[in-house]
């Protein structure tokens, strides 16, 4: 029967032909292999754990520059409808005081486009770029 | 607004189990004797699962790096 305390696939003990090894002479170098076996494990789980604290930033990055490029492009496209709407505005004025009504009929419609200029658009141009610029200082 | 791409945040979070399981077995081995036939498989394992940990992450910093 086979000695259980060696591997199936382990060469048979030296024992056999000649006197016995004692086991305190094989013990320290078989020590020194698993210690370095278990420093070179460590050192390869502080690698990957360094890696992954890379990666942990690059992911958090990636989501700062999302979040950036969001606002950005919010913040444009107001900006965008409020300077376009206000040109389209002035350019209907016109076209509408040269061709309908003269002069005269201009002064109320440009009231009330004015108006609604000053109470609907500009709040939220002004919320939303205070908004950006609030968030860029954080 | 903008959150992280959440299939990145999947894999990362992927990885960590991995490195934390390799841990843990990383703590089992030390109870291990070194003539344990478990312990070498035990490294082995340990071995494989840094290696899959270190693939995602390397895949997870390389396509959060691209616009």
């Amino acid at each position: 029967m086979a000695d259980p305390s060696f591997p199936a696939t382990g060469s048979p003990p030296s024992s056999a032909g000649g006197a016995a090894t004692p086991p305190a002479t094989s013990q320290p170098p078989a020590t020194r292999a698993v210690d370095v076996d278990l420093a070179a494990l460590d050192a390869r789980l502080k690698k990957s754990e360094s890696l992954q604290e890379e990666s942990q930033k690059a992911l958090e990055t990636e989501s700062r520059r999302r979040e950036l490029d969001d606002r950005s492009t919010i913040a444009k496209l107001i900006v965008n409808v409020f300077v376009y709407s206000s040109a389209g505005v002035l350019v209907l004025l016109v076209a509408a005081a040269a061709f309908a009504g003269g002069w005269n009929a201009w002064k109320d419609a440009a009231e009330f486009c004015l108006k609604v200029l000053s109470s609907v658009l500009l709040p939220v141009v002004t919320l939303v770029i205070g908004y950006y610029f609030g968030k860029e200082k954080q | 607004m903008a959150r992280p791409d959440e299939s990145l945040t999947a894999l990362s979070n992927e990885a960590a189990e991995l490195l934390k399981l390799a841990g843990q077995y990383r703590e089992k081995i030390s109870a291990l004797r070194p003539e344990d036939p478990t312990r070498k498989e035990l490294e082995g394992v340990i071995f494989d699962l840094l290696d899959r940990a270190d693939a995602i992450n390397r895949t997870v910093r390389e396509r959060a790096a691209k616009p």
